[in-house]
């Protein structure tokens, strides 16, 4: 199969579709093809891959007839190491590098190099040992995240698997021309661009830092900079430890080793600084990040951060983004989106893996409605006991008493897009189910002044309905739920014959990637505590010393 | 694991023991060692409220539960005052035991995130709780927490007036840094659970990790050192030097030991 549209953004009447690692943009009007941008990666991934299988299959060939195939399993595939290691690992990757500047290099090479090394010489002596005849499936590119200014001058994209950063001119019509692409420390799953021309990115390590949107040419520093929290400084490295603070034989030892370690390191002297670009740590959250948005209440602006831990937090904007100013509490699982519909600024809309959609006074972190989207979600699958809100987005419907607001939601696997009307009390009502041909993975909502909004939704077609993956249609309104109206199509015959085959396994890994936020039940009942009173626990079955170790 | 396993038996015969001929003895720490290090990034199996508000006190200081109050099925008892100090990483819970009768009207709560240990504290303060007659203890508390992730779960903005982070794990890798105690990001959570004017109080007998601690909490702009002077009169300094286990030992191997303390300063308007 080709791998399906995953991300896709509206501005104006230019729609611009990621399909893994390559960016086309559409004229909505009339579904013609407009422009393409490809990630340096991908046609080097692509036919790495291709040569890899290729040999993979004459070399099972040949084990078959030898002995059974145990070498042919490989090592599991690993995240790509980044710069000078594709040329030890992917031997069939063709050798042309990515276009990337100087400035790019930099952090990579700073950043990593200990572990680019370690990676190299490991790989090396898998090589001498003749275990690994195959290189590493390297990662597709995958564009993450897409999004653009309000004014739509800029277009940013996320990939994942290189934590890159890519910001484009748009010029109106849909050409996009690459204006920077910056390495984060860590990668991205979350991105919003503040009004102040400041990209606000959260990364799965749990930090959130702002970055100039345009690198300024005069390196001058934007407000960010000021309120950014200090990132760990890099010193030249020092035992932490003194023979005070040690005391067994064995620690001792350590010690020396690392007083011999740090000597060989300084006399290599292989420092680097920092990420070579304005990079400003805003706040983090010991946990996963899944979802950020900006809010905006009496000229005060906030950013809003949600967790993989349940969590959603309120802090303020630059330059006081180090002040919490509350939680919303209510989810029991992960929260992978949320949403503040545009006509109602003090309204948050959230969404995970509970069973329900959660509405918010995200500024008093009160609760004010919840109502089920896996009852909805059952309708269509009656055997799904879970859902995994995958989007969370609003619309605007015009009527004749004003615009009202509309809340839709995808969930992983499940073929429909619901949708809910927020009424004045802020309350879900009028629940739609939207069938479509394939599973959802984004959407996008083009609104229009009087007319009623026209959803683009990227989905993975179905092998029996062989859909389009980029499906459009114009709703309507019955009784208050929303409904299709009419369905437009996109003109990208080229684009699809164009683009290298996937397995759809390979698609699953790349794109699925919401549901295994959930938390999964591990250990057994060595793990329990927590809650037991003094007095209550003297009869119970205790915990045994692990489980809480390293795991 | 034959060993552990052993230890389990041992606490359970003990425990079974104890009970008896009406003396209520202490448990003993060798029967709840565990190791020293936890993951502070995994989920483990974490019990923790879904907010403050859900967070049922009562099991834990079962004096300080407002009897008065109307009894609302739907939440948990109400308490007559809430928790105001907090030991983050207690251990074998030294420090709470050195502060329960300093501070005889407040709530006092350790926070730990291995199991046993959490039980050996709990056990201490039942029997210390039974064995006093002017009815000490009972403000002192603790409970199986993973501090850097569910802090906000447990407390409200504002709620303490004191937390104390005494000889928490170094992490000496550089690429463990994130799993330190105190960190850049970490401290906002702080700021946001302690009032204006409330202390974060540091000891650690590791002098890289007291800079490390230093240097971010005076980085934060929610945090102001505190003087030395004002330092050296702080009672809860001295408890923290020689009541905690860790500042035992440390004085046992005749070690350094490094305070620090911070004060939370009012928000800047907004």
């Amino acid at each position: 199969m080709k791998i399906p549209y995953n991300k896709v953004h509206v501005h104006g009447q230019i729609l611009f579709a990621a399909r893994g690692g390559a960016i086309h943009t559409f004229n909505l009007t009339d579904g013609s093809h407009i422009s393409s941008w490809k990630h340096p990666d991908a046609d080097k991934v692509a036919q790495s891959i291709k040569a890899i299988n290729e040999a993979k299959a004459e070399a099972a060939l040949k084990i078959e007839a030898e002995t059974p195939a145990t070498e042919s399993d490989g090592p599991p595939a690993k995240r790509q190491k980044l710069e000078g290691d594709n040329e030890s690992t992917s031997v069939n990757a063709e050798e042309a590098s990515a276009p990337t500047t100087a400035q790019d290099e930099k952090p990579q090479a700073g950043h990593f190099d200990g572990r680019g090394k370690k990676g190299k010489g490991k790989a090396a002596k898998d090589f001498d040992n003749g275990k690994t005849r195959f290189a590493r499936v390297p990662d597709r590119p995958v564009i993450t995240h897409l999004t653009s200014t309000p004014d739509g001058s800029h277009v940013v994209a996320i990939t994942g698997h290189d934590k890159i950063i890519w910001v484009f001119e748009h010029d109106g019509n849909g050409q996009l021309k690459q204006l920077s692409q910056r390495t984060m420390p860590k990668r991205p799953s979350a991105v919003a661009i503040g009004p102040d021309s400041q990209i606000i990115s959260a990364d799965k390590f749990g930090d959130v830092y702002a970055i100039p949107l345009i690198i300024p040419a005069d390196g001058s520093k934007s407000l960010a900079s000021q309120s950014s929290l200090p990132l760990p400084s890099k010193k030249s490295f020092k035992p932490t430890a003194t023979t005070l603070t040690v005391h067994s034989k064995g620690n001792r030892l350590a010690l020396l080793n690392q007083i011999k370690q740090a000597e060989l390191a300084n006399e290599s002297k292989d420092h680097a600084g920092g990420p070579g670009f304005e990079l400003n740590l805003l706040l983090g959250h010991v946990s996963m990040l899944t979802a950020l948005v900006l809010g905006e209440q009496q000229g005060r602006k906030y950013i809003i951060t949600a967790d993989r831990d349940e969590h959603i937090r309120l802090s303020r904007y630059i330059p006081q983004a180090h002040i919490i100013e509350n939680f919303c509490f209510g989810h029991k699982e992960f929260i992978s989106d949320m949403v503040i519909p545009a006509a109602k600024p003090e309204i948050l809309v959230s969404g995970g893996g509970d069973e329900d959609i959660f509405v918010w006074d995200w500024l008093a972190g009160k609760q004010l409605f919840k109502t089920s989207i896996l009852s909805l979600a059952q309708e269509i699958a009656p055997e799904t006991t879970t859902v995994a809100v995958s989007g969370l987005y609003s619309l605007l419907y015009p009527s004749e008493d004003g615009p009202m607001t509309y809340i839709l939601a995808i969930c992983e696997d499940i073929k429909a897009i619901f949708s809910w009307k927020l009424n004045e009390n802020n309350e879900l009502h009028c629940p739609g189910i939207i069938q479509l041909p394939g599973k959802p993975l984004s959407l996008t909502i083009s609104p229009s002044d009087d007319a009623p909004p026209t959803v683009i939704a990227a989905i993975e077609p179905d092998a029996e309905t062989k859909a389009q993956s980029l499906h459009a249609f114009r709703l309507t309104m019955t009784n208050g739920r929303l409904a299709v109206d009419v369905e437009s199509c996109f003109k990208d015959k080229e684009v699809e014959a164009n683009e290298p085959e996937i397995s759809e396994e390979d698609v699953r890994g790349l794109l699925y990637t919401v549901e295994s936020l959930r938390k999964v039940v591990t250990g057994g009942p060595d793990e329990e505590g927590g809650s037991e009173t003094p007095q209550g626990n003297v009869d119970s079955d205790v915990a045994v010393d692990t489980g809480d170790g390293e795991q | 694991m034959g060993n552990q396993t052993n230890k389990k038996e041992r606490r359970d015969r003990f425990r079974e023991r104890r009970g008896q001929d009406g003396v209520v003895l202490l448990p003993r720490k060798k029967l709840y060692r565990q190791r020293a290090h936890a993951n502070p990034f995994s989920d483990h199996m974490l019990e923790y409220p879904i907010s403050p508000e859900h967070m049922d006190w009562s099991s834990y200081y079962p004096s300080y539960v407002d009897e008065e109050a109307p009894r609302d099925e739907s939440k948990p008892p109400r308490m007559k005052q809430d928790v105001e100090i907090v030991d983050i990483g207690c251990g074998f819970g030294g420090l709470l035991v050195g502060l329960a009768p300093v501070f005889p009207d407040k709530l006092i709560l350790g926070l730990e995130i291995r199991t046993t240990v959490t039980q050996f504290v709990q056990e201490k303060i039942w029997a210390l709780r039974a064995q006093s007659s002017e009815k000490l203890y009972q403000n002192a508390a603790c409970i199986r927490a993973n501090t850097m992730k569910f802090l906000p779960n447990f407390f409200k903005k504002s709620q303490l007036s004191k937390i104390f982070i005494c000889f928490p794990d170094p992490h000496f890798k550089t690429k463990k840094h994130k799993a330190r105690i105190v960190s850049t990001t970490l401290n906002s959570e702080y700021a946001y659970a302690l009032r204006p004017g409330g202390i974060v109080y540091t000891i650690t007998d590791v002098e890289a990790l007291h800079e490390w601690m230093v240097e971010h909490l005076d980085a934060h702009p929610s945090f102001e050192r505190v003087s030395k002077e004002e330092e050296e009169n702080d009672e809860c300094v001295k408890i923290m030097l020689n009541e905690t286990e860790e500042g035992k030992k440390v004085e046992r191997n005749k070690g350094h030991k490094f305070v620090a303390l911070f004060r939370r300063m009012e928000d800047p308007p907004w």
